[in-house]
């Protein structure tokens, strides 16, 4: 009878301790039917950079969890040629990046595109940009609404419903805009918003990546499962030097539950920013090579030194300094990172907080990727 | 042996709750939280076996106000887990684990627990960069700590007290 507040102790001292079995490395993974990556694969050489391809964490309960919540969500859509005309990242020129979570639906992204980016939509192909620069979106808590989805009942692997989106009939969704706009689009849905109750199209919501500028290698990063499945996606464009870069849109839980909060060690979002950087190395490795990537995303941090900052910095050592504004409440949530490899043309520059929320519930955040092409000697020079 | 088993749990629960928020700013966040645990539940064994060799009374009271605590923490599992959509029974039964490790100490936690919330929310005014969860983190350690030192005071005023049907160290006569 005494002796069990003792083996209470030993086992949550050996549960704590198991904390640091929980796995984060990424392999890769491939779809045996339909759309769920549910087949983890050995690296298998070159890769093909149309389609979109697929890492995850092998553990028995993530793919278990994985699985059944993909299991509700559409379709990933990609469209790697943006539909509109917009002027190309040339010579020694920048592109804007800009992340920013759209609160499923509550943020109005139309109006965002237009007075942030200086983008006018339109129908057909009639979207201008009044910038000079192009610029490459990376959105969190995105949503879509397709009636062809399968209908999902309130269970443990679908949600609760989120945001204003979705409930009228003239709502845009991310493919919609992403049509208006003329913009090239990389969409992952995530999961459900919401169990189908007959109020509301049917709807998931997920990370998205927008850009005026042609992508290429569409990569979903699905992250360990904490409390709700998390894909981080990932596209490359070409620099004016012909040198890829990924961007990365990513979005990392909030809290997962009680049980893991605690015998983790409250390890929730650093085991999944851990495996995206190991997902975007194993995406180096796989190729093609890729060594200027920009991240972005919300982190759902609730400090500008938690773990999971800690290991991010580290892995993109050439990152934007945060200057410390919160993005959302007093949580600062979002943020951005950066690494160039050995390409010292590339940089950042400017990078700060979105101050208009446009109906979101998160400040958006952007800096510039400036590319300077390298000078040339004069014949003879070496 | 009660004393001992009692003791190590409530530490290590009181060494884990004070070192999970700041562990979660290093790199090593889980080895040092269960280092955290490691060290609360070696105290815990001193303290509680201190306490059982000398004061039995006291100890049975640490342990009538540990199952209130079990309690407390399972209702409130039990509440959220109609609230949170990925809580479950599981989340609920580790919250009157934590509940129970919580009212083996009640006064120290919750004296603790003030203390820490007033030290947060003064770092949250002063400091620009601090803010909510600077708040919880000092709540949490001061809990922490404080239920720490209630089994310290409990341990150093055990044999004074033994025979005198001391229930808690800090003055609170159950019978």
């Amino acid at each position: 009878m005494r002796s069990r507040g003792g083996v209470a102790g030993v086992v949550l001292l050996l549960a704590v301790l198991s904390a640091c079995a929980m796995p984060w490395e990424m392999d890769r993974a491939r779809p045996l039917s339909g759309y769920c990556p549910q087949e983890i694969v050995a690296r298998q050489g070159p890769v093909d950079t149309t389609a979109l391809r697929w890492y995850r964490v092998n553990d028995d309960r993530d793919l278990r969890l994985g699985d059944a919540w993909c299991g509700t969500v559409g379709d990933p859509e990609v469209r790697l040629t943006p539909s509109g005309t917009f002027p190309p990242w040339a010579g020694a020129g920048a592109v804007r990046v800009v992340t920013w979570n759209v609160n499923v639906g509550g943020g109005d992204l139309e109006a965002f595109l237009a007075r942030e980016m200086g983008l006018s939509c339109g129908p057909g192909s009639s979207a201008r940009l009044s910038a000079s620069e192009p610029f490459v979106l990376l959105l969190q808590e995105v949503w879509r609404y397709d009636e062809e989805m399968p209908a999902v009942e309130r269970d443990d692997h679908v949600p609760r419903t989120f945001g204003a989106g979705g409930g009228g009939s003239d709502a845009e969704d991310i493919i919609d805009i992403a049509e208006r706009c003329g913009l090239a689009l990389v969409y992952v849905p995530s999961a459900r918003n919401g169990p189908d109750t007959g109020a509301r199209p049917h709807e998931d919501k997920g990370n998205a990546i927008l850009s005026t500028l042609p992508l290429s290698a569409p990569i979903a990063f699905e992250l360990p499962f904490e409390a709700g499945r998390k894909v981080a996606v990932g596209a490359t464009t070409r620099a004016p030097g012909g040198q890829r870069v990924r961007f990365v849109s990513a979005h990392l839980d909030v809290a997962s539950t009680f049980v893991r909060t605690v015998f983790s060690g409250n390890q929730t979002r650093a085991r999944q920013a851990r495996a995206l950087i190991d997902g975007v190395d194993e995406a180096e490795r796989d190729g093609p090579v890729t060594n200027v990537v920009v991240v972005g995303g919300d982190f759902n941090t609730w400090a500008g030194n938690e773990s999971a900052l800690l290991y991010l910095r580290r892995a993109f050592p050439d990152s934007p300094r945060w200057e410390g504004l919160n993005t959302r409440g007093s949580f600062p949530t979002d943020h951005m990172f950066f690494r160039r490899g050995s390409f010292s043309m590339f940089d950042v520059t400017d990078y700060g907080r979105i101050e208009e929320r446009h109906g979101s519930d998160h400040h958006g955040r952007d800096l510039r990727l400036t590319f300077q092409p390298p000078v040339e000697g004069p014949p003879g020079f070496r | 042996m009660g004393g001992v088993a009692l003791g190590m749990y409530s530490g290590a629960a009181f060494g884990l709750m004070g070192t999970l928020i700041p562990c979660n700013r290093t790199m090593n966040g889980g080895r040092c939280a269960a280092s955290g645990a490691s060290a609360g539940g070696a105290l815990g064994v001193a303290m509680g076996g201190l306490i059982g060799a000398q004061n039995q009374d006291a100890l049975v009271g640490r342990l009538e106000s540990a199952g209130v605590g079990a309690l407390v923490g399972g209702a409130v599992g039990v509440g959220l887990r109609s609230v949170v959509r990925q809580y479950g029974w599981g989340d609920a039964v580790t919250m009157a684990a934590v509940g129970g490790a919580v009212g083996s100490a009640p006064m120290g936690s919750a004296l603790g627990a003030g203390a820490g919330a007033v030290t947060g929310a003064l770092v949250w005014a002063v400091f620009p960069r601090a803010g909510l969860s600077d708040f919880v983190l000092f709540t949490l350690a001061g809990s922490a700590l404080g239920g720490m030192i209630d089994w310290a005071n409990g341990a150093s005023t055990a044999k004074r007290e033994a025979g005198r049907g001391v229930g808690f160290s800090f003055s609170v006569v159950t019978r």
